[in-house]
């Protein structure tokens, strides 16, 4: 998949996050949903600089390098490119507390409840096996809306 | 300089750019200051923008960095020193909220009592002199508080107010704790002022404006709020809005918050649903899926 495509899509999911983060502290924000519009649009990237990069091999569990990069109480969005640069996986990750860890991949349409030892399983064995070897980008690009903290 | 560069005079060095991002010239200077004295260790000349552009933003990573450490240093001596505490907070909430030591005391003494809860909670009325308005509660209860102005937020006035006749609270404990080790909480504010104004002066206020400053701060926890929000900085964002478009109304966000309210989970769904779909028009995608 084209990684502007995947950046859309996981734009969209982390524009509206912010928009209910927004929403508590601000009340009069309004909560006018982003969507994914041009798919053909110019992606210029992250700035790199701004973000945690590690590899993983198919034996490392992925779950256990994002969740220990992304803390408690933070949103990111993880960038997972497989060695033969033929795949871009981008995945929304919402660390709320210790029982509520969430995943979604928003062009697949899938929400994954890391937290749960199915979920987890899944989500490793999907991520984890793209390739021999993934290049993982970590932004962290803010904080999870508060009022779901439990 | 051997000297000098020992872990004890870390805090001595400072890094200082003359020039804006944009600028075709500026200049990095490294100082230390080693008793009251100022020496320049380097002194160098970048030019071109992009040069220009990236040192600059270097400078603003490594004094935020420094920013960093410090307040990290200055919150654990500040919390060891029980100057943190949830007492201290609420003490601090009750001689805004009445200047009065006899209703201070009152406040105090009734912390725990559910005769002030927001279920008995009845109207607020002005007194005479204005400075001064009355709670009123059912069975007759009234406390009388301060409507002072609240000029840096303080827990008076309507702020006070507001928390009163809107706040969800089962005794006065609960109204004066909301808020403890947030960005809301003035002593932490206080605490971490040093850290604050020392990266202030060095980066000025267009760097605290650059999303390399803002980003790191808010990446970094301090008890319950992030440095970016204590230091009153907008959330920066790192994710831009090419390509997407923005809904006319506000029916599907009003409905998804309504869902993630209730179910996070089930609410995270539904906004990944929305999403796909927003676009699934000019794809052939599976149909929607939620594990677990």
């Amino acid at each position: 998949m084209k990684a502007q495509e995947a950046i859309a899509y996981a734009s969209a999911i982390d524009k509206n996050l912010q928009l209910f983060a927004d929403k508590e502290t601000v009340p009069s924000t309004e909560l006018k949903l982003w969507e994914v519009g041009d798919l053909n649009h110019q992606y210029h990237g992250f700035d790199e600089t701004l973000g945690t990069h590690f590899e993983i091999a198919s034996k490392d569990k992925l779950t256990d390098k994002l969740l220990g990069t992304v803390p408690e109480g933070q949103r990111a969005i993880v960038l997972i490119d497989s060695s033969n640069n033929l795949d871009c996986t981008v995945i929304n990750l919402l660390n709320i507390n210790k029982t509520q860890i969430f995943a979604i991949n928003a062009h697949q349409n899938n929400v994954y409840s890391l937290s749960t030892i199915e979920d987890k399983a899944i989500f490793n064995k999907r991520y984890n096996s793209l390739n021999n070897l993934n290049k993982v980008s970590v932004y962290i690009t803010g904080g999870t809306p508060q009022r779901y903290q439990s | 300089m051997r000297k000098l560069a020992t872990p004890g005079n870390q805090v001595n060095f400072s890094i200082q750019t003359f020039g804006k991002i944009g600028d075709e010239q500026a200049n990095i200077v490294l100082n230390i200051n080693s008793n009251g004295h100022n020496h320049t260790l380097l002194s160098t000349l970048i030019e071109g923008q992009s040069d220009v552009t990236y040192c600059i933003e270097q400078s603003y990573k490594m004094a935020t960095q420094k920013c960093i450490h410090d307040a990290k240093v200055d919150f654990r001596k500040y919390s060891e020193g029980g100057d943190l505490s949830l007492d201290s907070y609420i003490l601090s909430k009750i001689q805004c909220m009445s200047d009065d030591k006899e209703m201070q005391k009152t406040l105090e003494h009734s912390l725990e009592s559910s005769k002030y809860s927001s279920d008995n909670f009845l109207k607020c009325t002005p007194n005479k002199d204005n400075s001064t308005f009355t709670a009123h509660f059912r069975n007759g209860e009234t406390l009388v508080l301060s409507n002072r102005l609240p000029t840096n937020g303080e827990f008076r006035g309507d702020n006070l107010k507001e928390a009163l006749t809107n706040g969800t609270y089962s005794n006065l404990q609960e109204l004066t704790s909301r808020g403890h080790l947030t960005h809301e909480d003035s002593m932490l504010e206080y605490a971490l002022a040093a850290p604050k104004l020392n990266l202030l002066s060095t980066i000025e206020p267009q760097g605290m404006k650059h999303s390399i400053t803002s980003q790191l701060l808010h990446n970094t926890p301090v008890a319950n709020t992030t440095l970016g929000k204590l230091f009153g900085l907008p959330e920066p964002s790192i994710v831009s809005t090419d390509g997407l478009q923005q809904c006319q109304t506000t029916t599907k966000g009003v409905r998804i918050q309504k869902a993630l309210t209730e179910d996070t989970q089930a609410g995270l769904a539904q906004l990944t649903a929305e999403i796909h779909n927003s676009k699934a028009s000019s794809h052939s995608f599976g149909g929607f899926r939620l594990f677990s």
